[in-house]
């Protein structure tokens, strides 16, 4: 039975399926343990770019999980692109069904996982607790579901933006560059 | 500061940001790598911008001084060192396209992880611009820049969107900015307008004033009238409630919601009504902080923009549980999701543009129950007749007082004044107002002639809000008046004070409070402004609002009608206007009474 308390948006429930895959058929001892970590504050994220670093509090001890998510690919990202285009980003769930609906479903592919705990296996605890802990925050901001693929830099980054996303509302602050800041970038 | 290298970023210049929202640009400075003393061509306020790290190598939100000044003045403003990002402005204003530094839209959203991107500011510069040129035809009103946005972005959204919440402190001139959207919109098929049952008649007349071209139709109820292109219908929503499937039937270009916290519920009848109006734009307007009612505002959104925002339970995990545990982040988050649909604006925001005195004069409506009270009396007025010599001006005097009173409310001439809302329509539109402040933490004063009303007023402030509200009359001896005043001025004094408008009139300094409502009118307009002056005065910092109530179709028309052609004198005395009134033959005496039948 799904935990609704997270992934209750069609872009968290990406990160929900890390933890809780489909084709997982027995239950995981692991998951309620790693849901609670995740509810309790035990998980505290940061992002640089595409990379998704985590310090996992259980018990005494402290685990660093890194996250590489794969860059969003050209298709999805101009898909997108194309249907935020003059707006802001308004995620909702019925953009995402139309994204993957025309082809280009939005889903994270992660490059790669590790975590600096001595057990080593994967799909540990913490590894765990960190899904459901951007399950979470992608619920309550699902721009980070883009953000963290890389799409707020493809899209701006100049000759990769689709041509016909006009006017895009909004750009990343750390997309910016800080030397163009007073004298316009020609 | 010692010696100056000549370094790059060593330098004082002045920075121009464009503010998408208000169509204003803040002028601030940049020295000696970090934020300098705003550029001394204004009053300085504060704006959250992004600007470069003391190190140069990122960047960062923060609140910067800035001075606010509108597109118009930026060309001449005299400042040291304009950098690139005034330069740049400064040509589109004169119609070229340069790029834009970051520095010149610098404008970040609510949660401060985004900044306008420079497409975006440029674009809405030029549209709004334009939208500014084709509105000094359209409409008879100057709009300040503000407003031109307002229009510009109702456009905007509607077309991105389908609809749109148009939320501005009260005064801002939400009717106006709507009428603007409306006027342009004319082409396109009838359009509707639903507000209050008290407020048909100031739209009606803020139509007929603003955008003479379009036309009004008052509905209320019964078989509606053909509508074609250029059509306003207007009507209340207890008509849209008990009639609305008369209005289903047609597809409106542009459906308005005035006051449209009206439809908090979206169980209620009226809301339900509301939703089954086919429109290809719908606009809501409300004057409350959207933000405190967040249920309310799931239903604006859902009314306005059902596709971005029809899933109420997701609604309330995002936001409403997490902003009721306190969370900051979650405000700032909500206030970035709504940011394409909503349109918030406060006076302070926008006080670089604003006089420092607002005047709002509503038109308010008669209830039937008014109607029937005023037009028998006035009947009874003249089938006693109204005499002549000194006898006349006393008869003449006391038919005005009783009309005016049957303005205020029924109950103050039948004496039955159990049940006070829903009787006057003038009393209803007073308590959406104090309503309004009191959610804004706006104390406001209400000055009235009359005794027995201001003690009504008393009553019904603490029937609807529970406060207990003090009545400066001339019946309290010194000591009382000076405590009043003492207690009113303090920071948490009372949210309303009721004053009578001769005790009260003059002398007092009531600062604490920006906003005041005259209940009822005087003939002398030189007595108003001088009660309003009470808050207008030496120590007030924020823009004053002054609303008078008038109701339409009486006589207190003619009174604020008296007003327009006055207002040039000072020295005329208040009885002078009675005077002037009792000599006129009855015909015509009795023609200013009556009442006069609009549509």
């Amino acid at each position: 039975m799904a935990d609704r308390d997270y992934g209750y948006t069609k872009w968290g429930k990406d990160w929900v399926r890390f933890a809780e895959s489909l084709r997982q058929t027995r239950p995981d001892p692991q998951l309620p343990s790693a849901r609670r970590m995740a509810r309790d504050g035990k998980v505290q994220i940061t992002f640089d770019g595409r990379t998704v670093r985590a310090v996992v509090h259980r018990g005494r001890g402290t685990s660093v999980v890194t996250i590489e998510v794969a860059p969003m690919s050209a298709g999805v990202t101009a898909e997108i692109s194309r249907r935020l285009s003059g707006i802001q980003p308004l995620l909702t769930d019925d953009l995402y069904c139309a994204i993957a609906d025309a082809g280009h479903p939005p889903a994270p592919v992660l490059d790669s996982v590790d975590c600096s705990c001595p057990a080593g296996a994967p799909r540990c605890a913490h590894e765990l607790a960190v899904y459901y802990d951007m399950a979470r925050r992608i619920d309550d901001d699902p721009r980070i579901a883009l953000d963290v693929q890389g799409f707020f830099r493809a899209s701006a980054g100049g000759g990769q933006a689709p041509a016909e996303a006009t006017a895009q509302r909004w750009i990343a602050l750390n997309s910016l560059d800080p030397a163009a800041y007073f004298t316009a970038a020609e | 500061m010692g010696t100056r290298q000549k370094l790059p970023e060593m330098r004082s210049d002045s920075q121009a940001t464009y503010l998408p929202d208000r169509h204003m640009f803040a002028l601030w400075t940049w020295a000696d790598g970090a934020v300098g003393a705003a550029p001394p061509v204004g009053d300085v306020e504060t704006v959250s911008l992004v600007v470069p790290t003391p190190d140069l190598g990122g960047l960062k939100v923060s609140d910067v001084d800035c001075v606010l000044i509108e597109p118009d003045r930026l060309v001449d403003a005299p400042l040291d060192s304009p950098g690139r990002s005034v330069d740049a402005w400064r040509s589109w204003i004169a119609g070229g396209e340069p790029a834009l530094p970051i520095a010149a839209h610098a404008v970040p959203d609510a949660t401060g992880v985004v900044v306008t991107t420079a497409e975006h500011a440029s674009g809405v510069f030029r549209r709004t611009t334009s939208v500014g040129a084709e509105m000094r035809t359209a409409l008879t009103a100057k709009l300040r820049p503000y407003q031109v946005r307002g229009v510009s972005w109702l456009r905007e959204t509607i077309d991105t969107h389908g609809g749109a919440v148009l939320a501005d402190e009260m005064g801002l001139g939400k009717t106006l900015q709507t009428i603007g959207c409306v006027a342009g919109r004319a082409e396109k098929g009838p359009q509707l307008v639903v507000c209050p049952t008290s407020l048909v008649g100031n739209w009606a007349h803020e139509i007929a004033r603003f955008a003479p071209g379009l036309r009004t139709t008052i509905w209320r109820g019964g078989p509606l009238p053909a509508v074609g292109s250029g059509t306003v219908v207007l009507t209340g929503y207890p008509t849209l409630r008990t009639h609305g499937p008369a209005l289903a039937g047609i597809q409106w270009s542009t459906a308005v919601f005035d006051e449209a916290q009206a439809l908090k519920n979206p169980r209620t009848q009226v809301s339900k009504a509301a939703r089954t109006i086919a429109a290809d734009a719908r606009i809501a307007l409300t004057g409350t902080p959207v933000e405190n009612h967040l249920d309310e505002l799931w239903a604006l959104l859902n009314l306005v923009a059902p596709h971005l925002f029809g899933n109420r339970t997701q609604f309330r995990r995002r936001f409403v549980r997490q902003i009721a545990d306190g969370s900051s982040a979650a405000s700032a988050r909500l206030r970035g999701a709504i940011e394409p649909v909503v349109l918030m604006r406060k006076k302070s925001q926008v006080a670089g543009s604003l006089p420092p005195k607002i005047h709002a004069d509503l038109i308010c409506d008669l209830t039937e129950e008014q109607e029937r009270l005023y037009d028998r009396l006035l009947e009874q007025v003249i089938d006693d007749g109204f005499g002549s010599g000194a006898q006349r001006q006393t008869r003449v005097l006391a038919a005005l007082t009783s009309l005016k009173q049957v303005c205020n409310h029924p109950g103050l001439i039948t004496d039955d004044l159990g049940e006070l809302s829903g009787r006057s329509g003038k009393l209803d539109l007073c308590t959406d107002i104090v309503a309004n402040n009191l959610e804004n933490d706006s104390p406001t004063l209400v000055f009235t002639q009359y005794r027995r009303t201001g003690e009504l007023l008393v009553r019904h402030f603490a029937e609807q809000f529970g406060v207990s509200t003090p009545f400066f009359h001339g019946g309290l001896n010194q000591g009382q008046r000076a405590d009043i005043v003492r207690r009113f001025q303090s920071d948490d004094g009372p949210k309303v004070l009721v004053l009578s408008l001769k005790a009260g009139g003059t002398g007092l300094t009531l600062t604490r409070a920006a906003d005041v409502i005259h209940f009822d009118r005087w003939w002398n307009p030189a007595v108003e402004a001088q009660a309003s002056d009470r808050v207008h005065r030496i120590g007030q910092t924020r823009t004053v609002t002054v609303t008078t109530l008038t109701t339409g179709t009486t006589v207190e028309e003619h009174i604020a009608a008296m007003h327009d052609r006055k207002s040039a004198l000072s020295d005329i005395t208040d009885m002078s206007s009675v005077a002037e009134l009792t000599r006129l033959d009855d015909d015509r005496l009795i023609e200013v009474l009556r009442r006069k039948r609009v549509n």
